[in-house]
C-alpha cells in the first residue's frame, strides 16, 4: 500500500501531467486540492502527507502596484497552517515561490511586495515550526534561480489554465518535493569513500612525487584544495571520511602529513585502505569494520573503470559519477543529495571519533590470538545509570534509532518512557560505557515490564552498534537480574522480534541460558502483550552470565 | 514520422486508453479520459517532443490530431 499524498498548491498546477510521475510512482496521490490549498489547510485527514506549493503572487493582485500589508496577506493562512499542525501527525511541507516579474531600479528604494510578504511569512513560519516539528518548508526560488525565472515561469500557461510555471517548471517543483519527501523518511548516507590520486589531489603521487602533485592555492590545485574544504565541511558535520587507494601506504602517508595545503588531516580519516586489492574488497572491509552497512556509503573516484568494479560488485553502494571537470566537484559535492540533513545535532558531529575508536577497537581484536584476555586488556567500565529528566531524551533517541542489537524493535515517545518509568514494579535503566579507547557515553538501554508479582518481561534491550563484541549485555543482563532478585521476581521472560537488520541479536538469550517458550502455554500470562516473535524464559536463578566477568 | 512520435505523446497522457494505429482521425473528447486538463497535458508533451512553442490561441484552437500535425508541420519549416 502507497502512503497517501496530497498535493495542493496557490494556483493550477497540471494534475497528473507527467512531470508528477516521479511521485505517483511511490505516492498514492491526491490532486483534488490544486488550486485550492485553503481546502487541503481545512480538511479532517490527518493521516495524509500534505504539501503546499504556494505562488506569493497568487495572494495579491501583480497588476496593481498598491503597497499591501503583508499581515493582511499572511494571518489567515497562517492561521489555518496553525490549526492543521495542531492535528496532524503526518509531516506538512510548503514549497514557497515568491517570484514576481519587478523593476529593477523602482526596488532600489522600496523593497518589492512580493519580498516583503515573504519574509514576514518565513519568520511566521519558523517560529511554528519550534512548536510543530512535522512543518517543513523550503524557497523554491532556489530550484528556479539555476534553470532561470524565465525558463520556470509561463504566462502563456497562466492564462490558459491559471498555471503559474511551464512544464520545466512543475518538473522542478516535483524534484524539490521528492528530494525533501526522501529525506523524510530514509536516513541520509553516513560514510565517503575516497581514491587519492586525481580525486584528491592532481596527478599521481608514486610517479610525479610529494612536490610535482596538483594541490594548492592556483589553478587546477585550487579546485583539488577546495574540493578537500568540501570535504573538511562534511567531516565536521559528522560524515565519516575512508580512503581506499591502489597505493604504497608509505607515499599516500607522506602527503597527509607533509602536504602544506592537504586540508584534511590524517586524523579526521576514520579508516585507510591503502594497498594493491580490489577496491570493492577494501569497501567491504570498511565496513564490517565500522560496523555500518553498505547502503549508507558514498563512492568518489575518478577513475571510470574502477567505478564501474565497485557499482557492479557492491550495487549497495552509491557510485558517485564525478563531472569531467575538476573545477565543478566542490559544488557537486556541496549539493549532493545524499548527504542532506535537515538538522546536524553535536552527537553527529562526534560521531567520526566514535566511530575511530571502534575501528580500533576491532583491528586490536582481530590481531589478538585470546579474545577475553584482549578484552580484559582494554579494561571495560560499565555503569548503570538512571532514567531521569537529563537522561530522558538519549532513552527515547536510543529506542528510536537503534536497529542491530535490538531484541524487540518498539519505539518509544517521551510520554510513554515517562509512563514506564512512573511505575515501580518496572525495571529501567541506561548503561554507560567507558575503555582504554574512550568514554563511551550511554551505549545500552533495558526495560523490564512487570507482567504479574513472579514473572518481569524484557520489554526493551538494545546496545548501540558502536561497542558490540564486549560482552556488554552480559553485564547489564546481570544487573537486571539483581534488581529483578530485590524485587520479588522468580522468572524473566523475553521476546526476540526479527526485523531486516537485528540478526546479530537473535541468539542473546539463548546464549544466557534461556530456553524458548511455547507461545500457546504463555497466553495466560500475556494479557495484554501481543508475542509475534520467538518468546523465551528462564527462573531467576538459572540465567548464567558466562562473559559478564570481564567487567568485575 | 510526426505521426509516430504524437502517437508515443498520446501514450504518454492516456496510459489506460488503446491508442489506435492510425491517429489522423482523432480529436478532442475521443475517449474518456480525453478532458479539458489532458487535453492540455498532451499539448504540453507534444511541445517538449517536437521542441515547439504553440502560441496562447493555438492552445484554445488545436482540437484534433489533424490540426496538430498541421500547425507542427508549419513551424518545423
Amino acid at each position: 500500500m502507497l502512503q497517501k499524498l496530497t498535493i495542493s498548491s496557490s494556483s493550477f498546477l497540471l494534475p497528473k501531467h507527467p512531470a508528477w510521475d516521479l511521485l505517483s510512482n511511490k505516492y498514492n496521490i491526491d490532486y483534488k486540492y490544486i488550486g485550492n490549498f485553503s481546502g487541503a489547510l481545512l480538511s479532517k485527514s490527518e493521516d495524509q502527507i500534505l504539501v503546499s506549493i504556494l505562488f506569493f503572487s497568487d495572494f495579491y493582485d501583480e497588476n496593481l502596484l498598491n503597497d499591501l500589508d503583508p499581515d493582511k496577506v499572511n494571518n489567515s493562512i497562517v492561521d489555518l497552517i496553525k490549526k492543521k499542525a495542531e492535528v496532524s501527525k503526518q509531516p506538512l511541507i510548503f514549497a514557497l515561490s515568491s517570484w514576481s516579474s519587478f523593476n529593477i531600479v523602482s526596488s532600489v528604494f522600496k523593497k518589492p511586495l512580493n519580498e516583503k510578504i515573504y519574509l514576514d511569512f518565513i519568520s511566521r513560519l519558523s517560529s511554528l515550526q519550534k512548536t510543530y516539528s512535522n512543518i517543513y518548508f523550503f524557497n523554491l526560488d532556489y530550484a528556479f534561480a539555476n534553470l532561470g525565472f524565465s525558463k520556470i515561469f509561463d504566462r502563456r500557461n497562466w492564462y490558459l489554465a491559471n498555471c503559474r510555471v511551464s512544464d520545466i517548471g512543475l518538473e522542478e517543483i516535483v524534484k524539490s518535493l521528492n528530494s525533501v519527501l526522501e529525506r523524510i523518511y530514509q536516513p541520509s548516507n553516513k560514510l565517503i569513500v575516497l581514491d587519492c590520486d586525481n580525486t584528491l589531489w592532481g596527478g599521481i603521487i608514486g610517479e610525479d612525487g610529494i612536490k610535482s602533485i596538483n594541490l594548492g592555492e592556483d589553478g587546477i590545485g585550487k579546485a583539488f584544495l577546495d574540493f578537500q574544504k568540501t570535504l573538511k565541511g562534511l567531516f565536521n558535520s559528522g560524515i565519516l571520511l575512508t580512503i581506499c587507494s591502489k597505493n604504497n601506504e608509505k607515499d599516500v602517508m607522506n602527503v597527509f602529513e607533509n602536504h602544506e595545503f592537504m586540508q584534511i588531516k590524517k586524523e579526521d580519516i576514520t579508516n585507510f585502505k591503502i594497498n594493491w586489492k580490489e577496491k570493492s574488497e577494501n569497501i567491504m572491509k570498511i565496513s564490517k569494520e565500522l560496523n555500518l552497512g553498505l547502503d549508507s556509503f558514498v563512492y568518489w573516484d575518478d577513475n571510470p573503470f574502477e567505478r564501474q568494479k565497485v557499482s557492479k560488485d557492491l550495487p549497495q553502494v552509491l557510485t558517485i559519477t564525478p563531472s569531467n571537470e575538476v573545477e565543478n566537484w566542490p559544488d557537486q559535492l556541496r549539493t549532493l543529495d545524499c548527504f542532506s540533513r535537515f538538522n546536524t545535532t553535536d552527537l553527529d558531529k562526534k560521531k567520526a571519533n566514535q566511530y575511530k575508536i571502534r575501528s580500533q577497537f576491532v583491528k586490536g581484536k582481530e590481531k589478538a590470538t585470546e579474545e577475553l584476555s584482549y578484552l580484559k586488556s582494554i579494561k571495560l567500565k560499565a555503569k548503570k545509570i538512571n532514567l531521569n529528566s537529563s537522561t530522558l531524551s538519549r532513552t527515547v533517541q536510543m529506542t528510536q534509532k537503534t536497529n542491530q542489537f535490538n531484541l524487540r524493535s518498539k519505539r518509544y515517545s517521551k510520554k510513554d518512557i515517562e509512563n514506564i518509568g512512573k511505575n515501580k514494579k518496572n525495571i529501567i535503566f541506561l548503561t554507560d560505557l567507558k575503555d582504554i579507547f574512550g568514554n563511551h557515553g550511554p551505549v545500552g538501554l533495558i526495560i523490564g515490564k512487570c507482567l504479574n508479582k513472579k514473572i518481569i518481561f524484557i520489554d526493551t534491550f538494545l546496545i548501540s552498534c558502536r561497542v558490540f563484541g564486549r560482552y556488554l549485555e552480559s553485564w547489564m543482563l546481570r544487573e537486571m537480574k539483581i534488581i529483578a532478585k530485590k524485587k520479588g521476581y522468580k522468572e524473566i521472560y523475553g521476546e526476540y522480534i526479527q526485523t531486516e537488520k537485528n540478526v546479530i541479536s537473535k541468539e542473546v538469550l539463548k546464549q544466557h541460558n534461556f530456553k524458548k517458550v511455547d507461545k500457546k502455554k504463555s497466553d495466560k500470562i500475556f494479557k495484554n502483550l501481543r508475542i509475534t516473535g520467538e518468546l523465551y524464559a528462564s527462573s531467576i536463578n538459572n540465567i548464567k552470565f558466562p562473559k559478564a566477568k570481564l567487567y568485575d | 514520422m510526426i505521426e509516430k512520435k504524437i502517437s508515443s505523446c498520446l501514450k504518454t497522457i492516456f496510459k489506460k486508453e488503446k491508442i489506435p494505429k492510425k491517429i489522423t482521425n482523432l480529436k478532442y473528447g475521443n475517449f474518456k479520459s480525453w478532458d479539458s486538463l489532458n487535453h492540455l497535458n498532451l499539448l504540453l508533451t507534444i511541445e517538449k517532443k517536437f521542441k515547439i512553442r504553440f502560441a496562447l490561441n493555438e492552445m484554445y484552437e488545436l482540437r484534433s490530431v489533424k490540426e496538430i500535425i498541421k500547425v507542427i508541420e508549419k513551424k518545423q519549416k
